[in-house]
């Protein structure tokens, strides 16, 4: 609904267009028999929200926890375990896991191993 | 697995792999050689064992230091050194019980990631005094009259358009009215000093909770006392509303934070603080959302979290000598369910078995008894009930332990 800027509408019938108003407005208003009072108030006003000022200030989003099948739950706790040790077994235990994936045998899988193993050896 | 799920795992071994920091650049940061790393390690094992001497605390074994430092932190929780003793102990992950042959690598690599999280709940735990008192404080504040209004235009403007992203809130846009009580709800919460310190926390929690209000009522105004107070959910379980209204007052929150991060007049630390223990928002993201990003949390929480995963291990190679459990569990899947079943529901069996351990007694008695209480002896041959019998009552005692351990952390926030 738009803003009316302190002006009394005795009528919209005439002038109508002085006034910044929604159109659909106007039109009611225009074939509205009786004088059409309205309470005006001093409101703020706030121009829409940029979309600039939504990638300033963009939303956090919360998102559910995943449940896993008890396999893929074992091998997480297994490399969560291995990896609390620090020690270079949970580089062994994620090797011996990506080489037993199919995903795996792609350029980026093999990185990823190559990475590890050279971790291991240094 | 599912290719989904090999994905997934890919994504997560990679994230490992990323966080992995080698050694050469491990020791600059720590602004050590390797040697000092060392010897700093050995001196912080020492002066734990050292504490332990000085408050004559029973060192048989790992459960009898645990038990007698959790009486002591009950005593007195104001004792640094007890303090010390208990975040040391959370978060062992070998160095001080040396489970196995480590290398020196190893050895240096537990220390820093083990002095690391008990630095950081240790600076937690001293936290817990002064931040109760402030938020008391704050509370007797905000009864008394305050000063005149203070307007900030911009700022109101953004809170206004922040609140929009939000379907809750969304409607906002179009109510003669939201645009002007969220600019009075900023207006009344800069005009007190004390509240600035906290304003992310009180934004959340009037549109959060009063958003109704604010949409619809004319002039309507938060009672800013009343934010103050705690509010529990019911977070136990989803009943199709209340987990998408807490998930909007959780990135709430979390929006508020992102957008005064550079207020000097807000105090992060503190606003975290209340976020975390005047509702249990906080609890209901960890316990059912992904933890992408780390939220102010409880110290509850805060030790559970910062617990080693390797904590407490009360079962050692020894006790799985020429046993097989992947076997026997794949063998006797029914007798394994009795087992868990008889341990969470008999107590007192359990009581018995941490109490044998504790005083360094004979536990054969006790393992006898739970075989005998799930008909173990008829499914399986006695030497092989008996050992699993025994490995499980020692799975439930490290459990309870465990829990245990994290819920002494209360002792500080009373």
């Amino acid at each position: 609904m738009s803003i009316f800027r302190g002006k009394r509408i005795e009528s919209c019938r005439k002038n109508v267009w002085a006034y910044h108003t929604d159109f659909f407005l106007c039109s009611i208003l225009c074939f509205c028999p009786k004088p059409v009072i309205m309470k005006i108030t001093t409101k703020i006003e706030v121009p829409a929200m940029s979309t600039e000022f939504q990638s300033d200030h963009p939303k956090p989003i919360i998102t559910p926890k995943q449940v896993y099948s008890p396999e893929l739950e074992q091998t997480l706790i297994a490399l969560e375990l291995a990896e609390a040790t620090d020690d270079p077994l949970w580089m062994e235990l994620a090797l011996t896991v990506l080489e037993d994936m199919d995903y795996i045998r792609s350029a980026e899988g093999e990185k990823l191993k190559e990475r590890l193993r050279q971790e291991m050896n240094s | 697995m599912t290719q989904e799920e090999e994905l997934f795992l890919f994504k997560k071994i990679s994230q490992m792999a990323d966080r992995y920091v080698p050694m050469k650049t491990l020791l600059p940061t720590n602004s050590l050689t390797f040697q000092e790393a060392l010897a700093e390690a050995e001196t912080w094992k020492k002066d734990f064992w050292e504490l332990l001497e000085r408050h004559h605390i029973q060192t048989r074994n790992l459960l009898s230091i645990c038990i007698d430092v959790m009486e002591r932190v009950e005593e007195s929780p104001e004792s640094t050194d007890i303090q010390r003793l208990y975040c040391m102990l959370l978060t062992e992950c070998g160095l001080l019980f040396g489970t196995g042959k480590r290398s020196r690598e190893v050895t240096v690599r537990n220390y820093f990631r083990q002095k690391t999280a008990a630095e950081r709940l240790m600076q937690a735990i001293s936290e817990q005094k002064p931040m109760r008192e402030r938020l008391e404080q704050l509370r007797q504040s905000v009864k008394q009259s305050h000063s005149a209004v203070v307007s900030a235009p911009e700022e109101e403007t953004a809170v206004y358009r922040i609140s929009l992203q939000y379907q809750e809130l969304s409607e906002g846009e179009h109510s003669p009215v939201y645009a002007d009580n969220v600019a009075a709800l900023v207006q009344q919460v800069n005009s007190h000093p004390e509240c600035r310190n906290i304003k992310p926390c009180l934004l959340f929690a009037a549109l959060h909770r009063k958003g109704g209000y604010l949409l619809k009522r004319e002039h309507f105004q938060v009672n800013l006392e009343n934010l103050l107070e705690q509010v529990f959910y019911h977070i136990e379980k989803d009943n199709g509303k209340n987990f998408k209204d807490y998930r909007f007052g959780v990135e709430l929150y979390e929006h508020f934070k992102r957008f005064y991060a550079e207020d000097l007049s807000v105090d992060l630390a503190f606003s975290d603080y209340c976020f975390a223990n005047l509702t249990n928002l906080s609890e209901w993201y960890y316990g059912y959302c992904e933890p992408k990003e780390e939220i102010p949390m409880t110290l509850l929480r805060m030790a559970g979290t910062l617990k080693s995963p390797l904590f407490p291990m009360l079962l050692t190679d020894a006790v799985y000598q020429n046993f097989d459990m992947d076997d026997f569990q794949e063998k006797f899947p029914s007798l394994v369910r009795k087992f868990w079943k008889a341990l969470e529901k008999d107590h007192d069996l359990v009581q018995a078995f941490v109490t044998a351990l504790y005083y360094g007694d004979d536990r054969t008695n006790i393992v006898g008894q739970l075989c005998e209480k799930v008909g173990a002896y008829n499914i399986c041959d006695r030497e092989r009930a008996e050992k699993a019998a025994e490995i499980f009552l020692y799975r439930e005692t490290e459990q309870r332990l465990a829990d245990e351990m994290i819920y002494t952390a209360e002792n500080w926030m009373k």
